[in-house]
């Protein structure tokens, strides 16, 4: 479905499912140059064990129309008017990287958020001159860099659970398709969000970190401080994942996820 | 900066670690129709595409998903789907694009076996299809109807070697919306990754080349991610809610993984052509030595194509790194580490004297294969291209002397010796 919000078209991805009154409800929010496809395999499953599933295109990402937003708290009050049009309650929020920095934010300002999730996240989450630069040129090296230091080499060799699908290449398409500047823009979001501490301490919900023990771009020793800063923060570190923790580790990440989310398999989602 | 993973590492490790239960080094045989699921929950989740993993071989299967996720990274694809053979890739793909009333725009130039679908079995179900010169790229324009939904060709045309501008060809068919479908089997990855030069969909069979041992059938589907699907209303299969897969919208659920995703969810699970995981083990033996191997069938190809070409028993000698070659230049632009190891000369004499070559040869095996790691000969206008007819066969440049190598590793010596003594044979009686 879309919603309108400030000219834009916003897509979410509710995994073919109607909205549920009443039902908890799981947003889901990418990275840098992504969309909702990288959730693809989650928003499914929640969805049919009776969430109300809203995986979001960004503005200006994927289906979603409009102009890529500049800062964190700019895409955040877009996902929270997201929320809001589309009535969903017990809100968790589930973030990627940049999303995840979305996610924290969006959490801090609702203060009847359900969770949070964060994956693939730090703060602060500075981005090198190098990638910076590259991405301000829309050139392909930005997508190079991310693909090599977003992967594990483990995940760069593959074994993906998901038969016959190289995560590495579905990455780099991802990102190819991306418009000129979007990249950019997002990278720039990241490295000039200066909230973090502030917003982590904003969040009463259970605060999960799902990071990956190889991750180059976020490090798990780089969200020590972030983790602190959480009133009920937890970390879950994933062996061999690099950045792109739920393409690159799905079945591990589901799990992290389920208790994240509180989700338990047999009873009725409260 | 770091570099991606060179292709030789990706030719041995891609899509496979050791396995965590027993610490096997190599891929092991999972030689098992179905896999045990945890709970109710997990069962309907695997099978409502939430959870990753496998349930029956005939859609996925771990041994087999090594040589897929291999063959999708050699390629540099975003996946792959392995098949009962080459022929069943081509189907599968076809079939996942097009619908009755479809329309498909080829080289004239196919293996035989190609062409049969094409023009024979195809239409049986309302699919036809325009064969045009791939020499021509203009002529790949101009065939394009409004039905038409895929253009498809060989890189390297077997048995005549026409080169495919691949680039040339790419850019018609996008220009009308179209994906355009390669057949790479003589030429794998280590010679020439086609999605680089524009093309959307890859397929092999795997029989050849990448297994290289010749005790294996197998094909597979690879796809590129970036066609776009949903760029124009020519492709509902993947761009409208599947009533096939509970309302499923292929583009929307899986972005550039798209038709790969409905090949494998739709193709092997309603035509079942897929590959048993026993072959896939064998076919990834052969995989981890391509780019060596290939080595050698180049090596060894330019020594035989210099001794045939200087041989007066052969009338004209076919390969696409000679001079007299149209295709010369193009080949050395699209495949400068070589061209291929299968090609095709004509013996002075005509049929009786390729029969008296062929019978005479020892080290060469007659026979209907090509790519295996012997070196293997064959005459395409009495078996693998039997049932085309006169007109067809001079269309696709082959003639009742023609005779078809394809060179093995052996000792190029001897490869020499061999065929110097079945020349020899072949001119007697000639008079």
């Amino acid at each position: 479905m879309k919603v309108s919000i400030a000219g834009s078209e916003v897509y979410a991805y509710t995994a073919g499912e109607s909205l549920k009154p009443d039902a908890p409800s799981l947003v889901f929010i990418h990275g840098a140059a992504m969309d909702h496809t990288i959730w693809t395999l989650f928003a499914r499953f929640y969805a049919k064990a009776g969430y109300n599933v809203a995986s979001l295109d960004l503005p200006g990402h994927g289906y979603s129309s409009g102009e890529p937003l500049s800062t964190i708290e700019s895409a955040a009050a877009c996902v929270l008017e997201v929320v809001d049009q589309m009535k969903l309650q017990q809100v968790s929020f589930i973030g990627h990287s940049m999303g995840s920095l979305i996610a924290l934010e969006a959490a801090a300002q609702r203060a009847d958020t359900h969770s949070l999730a964060m994956l693939g996240s730090c703060f602060p989450m500075r981005v090198g001159k190098p990638l910076l630069s590259a991405a301000q040129q829309n050139d392909h090296a930005s997508v190079d860099m991310i693909s090599l230091f977003g992967h594990s080499l483990s995940s760069q060799l593959g074994c993906n659970p998901v038969a016959g699908v190289s995560v590495q290449n579905m990455v780099e398409r991802l990102m190819e398709q991306a418009a000129n500047d979007v990249m950019y823009t997002d990278l720039l979001a990241c490295h000039e969000y200066e909230n973090g501490e502030q917003a982590a301490a904003a969040v009463s919900a259970p605060a999960t970190l799902i990071l990956g023990e190889r991750d180059l771009m976020t490090p798990p020793r780089a969200a020590d401080s972030l983790l602190a800063a959480f009133e009920h923060g937890q970390r879950v570190v994933l062996k061999d994942c690099g950045h792109m923790i739920m393409l690159e580790r799905p079945e591990e990440t589901h799990r992290a996820l389920l208790r994240a989310v509180g989700y338990q398999s047999g009873r009725p989602v409260t | 900066m770091p570099r991606h993973i060179g292709f030789d590492t990706l030719m041995l490790h891609a899509g496979q670690q050791p396995d965590p239960t027993t610490g096997a080094r190599a891929t092991p045989l999972f030689q098992s129709t179905s896999f045990v699921f945890n709970d109710s929950e997990h069962a309907a989740s695997l099978f409502n595409v939430g959870r990753a993993g496998h349930v029956y071989s005939r859609i996925s299967n771990p041994t087999v998903a090594v040589l897929e996720e291999r063959m999708a990274a050699l390629e540099g694809g975003v996946g792959a789907v392995a098949t009962a053979s080459g022929m069943a890739a081509i189907h599968l793909a076809i079939m996942t694009l097009l619908d009755s009333g479809s329309h498909i725009v080829a080289s004239r130039a196919l293996y035989g076996g190609t062409h049969n679908l094409l023009a024979y079995t195809l239409p049986r179900f309302g699919i036809e299809t325009t064969f045009v010169d791939p020499q021509q790229p203009d002529a790949f324009r101009e065939a394009i109807r409004d039905n038409t939904r895929l253009v498809f060709g060989e890189i390297v045309a077997n048995p005549g070697c026409e080169v495919l501008n691949v680039p040339e060809i790419a850019a018609i068919s996008h220009e009308h919306g179209l994906p355009l479908m390669l057949d790479s089997t003589l030429t794998p990855p280590c010679l020439i990754q086609p999605f680089k030069h524009g093309a959307d969909i890859v397929v092999h069979s795997l029989t050849k080349f990448v297994g290289g041992h010749g005790i294996a059938v197998g094909g597979c589907v690879i796809d590129s991610g970036q066609f776009d699907w949903a760029g124009s209303d020519k492709f509902p299969q993947l761009a409208q809610p599947y009533e096939g897969f509970h309302g499923m919208n292929f583009v929307e659920e899986f972005g550039p993984a798209a038709f790969i995703t409905r090949a494998r969810k739709e193709g092997l699970r309603d035509f079942g052509a897929s590959m048993s995981p026993a072959n896939a083990f064998y076919l990834l033996q052969g995989c981890e030595t391509l780019s060596m191997r290939m080595d050698r069938h180049i090596s060894n190809s330019r020594a035989v194509v210099e001794f045939l070409a200087d041989n007066d028993a052969v009338e004209k000698v076919t390969y696409p790194e000679l001079p007299a070659h149209p295709d010369r230049e193009l080949a050395a632009k699209l495949l400068p580490k070589g061209t291929t190891a299968v090609f095709s000369f004509e013996l002075k004499g005509g049929r009786d004297a390729g029969r008296r070559f062929i019978d005479r040869l020892d080290l060469f095996s007659h026979l209907a294969n090509v790519g295996d790691a012997k070196s293997l000969v064959i005459h395409p206008a009495s078996t693998t291209h039997s049932r085309m007819d006169n007109d067809a066969l001079a269309a696709a440049g082959i003639s009742e002397g023609l005779v078809r190598l394809s060179i093995g590793l052996e000792d190029p010596r001897d490869l020499i010796d061999d065929l110097g003594r079945a020349l020899k044979a072949s001119q007697k009686g000639a008079n």
